[in-house]
């Protein structure tokens, strides 16, 4: 029985589009001039644009993974600017875009929690404020475009090395039509102790959201991210393909957090890559409730000695949801290591998969690997797969997987009810126990988000 | 010439496959393996162990896929593999998927690739056997070991 009705979902509301600027229906060589134009960008950036529209022609889509066929590219608005320019602070936003933030919460977040809030309202981002403090160290936290701006020669060097153009159809499509997402650049040694946010949100029918996030930490810096999207439902697809690079310096750390939890109709395939240097530590983060179908492998390329990347990945699929996603850890370089955790949940018919590559490359001498990936079936309608790679050349190497799938624990299941608790509340503890190593991992404000996303997903009951 | 393929259908109640496997590769061969298990009958169990110990630049290739359809009621399946790189420019291949489709079974999967423990050898070598004797002594440990 489905529980999850379009009522009863609580981010399920829209404004009445009044967009500044909205290109044409459809994607063709002019659109991506007109968005470059706008955007009122550099010439390398514009070229680069086109030659990325070019390969997102040239490339198919791919054979594997799920059922992309119901995508319509022509049949997308690729450019929606909400306004004239970003607000500075809080009061000046325009009073819809304000009230949006209001019902997903961001006042009490910014004031309780964190260092600086980028919120995006179909491809601009809207706000941001970042603390004094922050500024004064160096650290620069800015929508895409804005760091293009203000800092080309940084966003040159690095723009498209960890993920080109020709990557996938998706990261092809991403740099041709990119619009919003975030800067950010760590300075050397700058701990920034509370997390950076940003909030993303399809709004107007049809729209594509294709934001493009590039994040740098300099030697022996940290940051922590922290990306969650909601967006309303609508009965026609709208697509989201988004592309994260992030550079990891020597003795820096990263770590990047998610809770995607996209309204039903939405395709999610998002590129996301981590170049890590010597001794330094990347970790993913991802949890993925929402959207129609989602394609999303966090990856981790370790390049230098010493190098450390830890994908850890959630995904609950109920009806007519199919979340393929994994990860991928490189080893590219001596005595690196990588570790990825997946807990995969299926209901109501839906399906939920691993999908994973480790590669030890002939070069990379001593690295170790382990990969756990765990599925979860609820009931008799709902399925699960895994596909883990494992291509292991260098010397030395020690590389260790484990998968499990099965359902929920007849015995454990009758302890908790034998204790008085409803068969319900028993499941939801025992799911909440199955993703507890990666719940546990995100910020409080978000592991709370995420156990009452599950609760109410959960709602439905168990079907035996 | 064994084969490079096994295949096994479990279509009847209560069957059990086992699939045991060692390979063993030196200089420049190619080994590989797939192995297709599908169960499709209520209570079927299969069990699969495969053990490789690669020399010098041998590889291995392994393709495994247990897939558990929807009548197949309280089945169980493993799939253990087990790989030692001795060698210097040896290569591992793996991908051991499971499609299960039944949430009645219990299906799991254990991959593991090592190096020699240079400590075992060691040890050995130090009771007076040769490098090579020491080896050849932690292989068949290797290969004999139970799950």
């Amino acid at each position: 029985m489905e529980n999850f009705k379009a009522d009863n979902y609580k981010y399920g509301f829209s404004y009445p589009e009044k967009p500044a600027y909205k290109l044409e229906k459809g994607l063709n060589e002019d659109t991506v001039k007109g968005i470059s134009r706008i955007k009122n960008e550099p010439l390398w950036m514009l070229s680069y644009r086109l030659r990325a529209y070019k390969t997102f022609l040239s490339k198919k889509l791919p054979l594997w993974g799920a059922d992309l066929s119901g995508l319509n590219f022509n049949d997308l608005y690729y450019y929606l600017k909400p306004y004239q320019s970003n607000a500075d602070t809080w009061e000046s936003l325009p009073k819809d875009i304000k009230e949006t933030y209001d019902r997903i919460g961001i006042p009490d977040a910014e004031q309780r929690y964190l260092a600086g809030v980028k919120a995006q309202y179909d491809s601009e981002i809207v706000y941001g404020s970042l603390l004094a403090e922050l500024k004064k160290k160096g650290v620069i936290f800015l929508s895409m475009e804005e760091g293009l701006r203000k800092h080309p020669k940084i966003v040159r060097e690095y723009f498209g090395k960890a993920i080109p153009a020709s990557d996938n159809k998706f990261s092809a499509l991403n740099s041709a039509v990119w619009s919003g997402g975030s800067f950010i650049y760590i300075p050397k040694n700058v701990k920034v102790e509370l997390p950076l946010q940003a909030y993303f949100r399809i709004n107007a029918k049809k729209m594509g959201q294709f934001e493009r996030t590039l994040i740098i930490a300099d030697e022996g810096s940290f940051v922590s991210y922290i990306e969650g999207c909601t967006a309303p439902i609508y009965s026609q697809d709208s697509l989201h393909a988004a592309v994260v690079e992030i550079f990891v310096k020597k003795n820096a750390r990263v770590r990047y957090s998610t809770v995607q939890n996209w309204s039903r109709n939405v395709y999610n395939l998002v590129t996301k890559r981590a170049f890590v240097y010597e001794d330094a530590v990347m970790e993913w983060v991802d949890g993925n409730l929402g959207s129609k179908i989602t394609m999303k492998y966090p990856s981790v390329y370790l390049m230098e000695k010493g190098a450390r990347g830890v994908i850890l990945s959630m995904a609950l699929a109920g009806k007519n949801q199919f979340l393929d996603a994994g990860g991928k850890a490189v080893h590219l370089a001596e005595n690196t290591s990588s570790q990825i955790i997946s807990k995969s949940i299926s209901k109501n018919g839906g399906g939920s998969n691993y999908r994973g590559l480790v590669k030890v490359c002939a070069n990379a001498k001593n690295c170790k690997s382990s990969v756990v990936c765990d599925g979860l079936i609820l009931d008799k309608k709902s399925y699960t797969n895994t596909f883990p790679v494992m291509d292991v050349a260098g010397k030395n190497a020690q590389v260790a997987h484990e998968a499990s799938v099965g359902r929920v624990d007849e015995e454990q299941l009758f302890y908790l009810t034998s204790r008085g608790i409803s068969e319900q509340e028993a499941v939801n503890m025992l799911v909440n126990g199955f993703i507890e190593p990666i719940a546990k991992e995100f910020p409080m404000e978000y592991a709370l988000e995420l156990n009452s996303l599950i609760a109410l997903e959960m709602e439905g009951g168990v079907n035996a | 010439m064994p084969s490079k393929e096994i295949k096994v259908n479990l279509d009847k109640a209560k069957e059990t496959a086992k699939v045991e496997r060692v390979f063993v590769g030196r200089k420049n061969e190619e080994l590989e393996i797939d192995i297709h298990i599908v169960h499709n009958a209520r209570k079927t169990i299969s069990k699969v162990l495969v053990k490789v110990v690669l020399y010098d630049n041998a590889t291995f290739r392994f393709n495994g896929r247990i897939r558990v359809l929807k009548k197949a009621h309280l089945s169980e399946g493993s799939l253990r593999l087990q790989a030692l790189l001795i060698g210097d420019n040896c290569r591992v291949f793996a991908e051991p998927a499971l499609e299960i489709e039944n949430n009645s079974v219990k299906c799991f999967h254990k991959v593991s690739i090592s190096k020699l423990n240079e400590e075992e050898i060691f040890y050995l070598i130090s009771k007076g056997l040769e490098r090579d004797s020491a080896i050849d002594l932690v292989v068949q440990g290797f290969v004999r070991a139970q799950p």
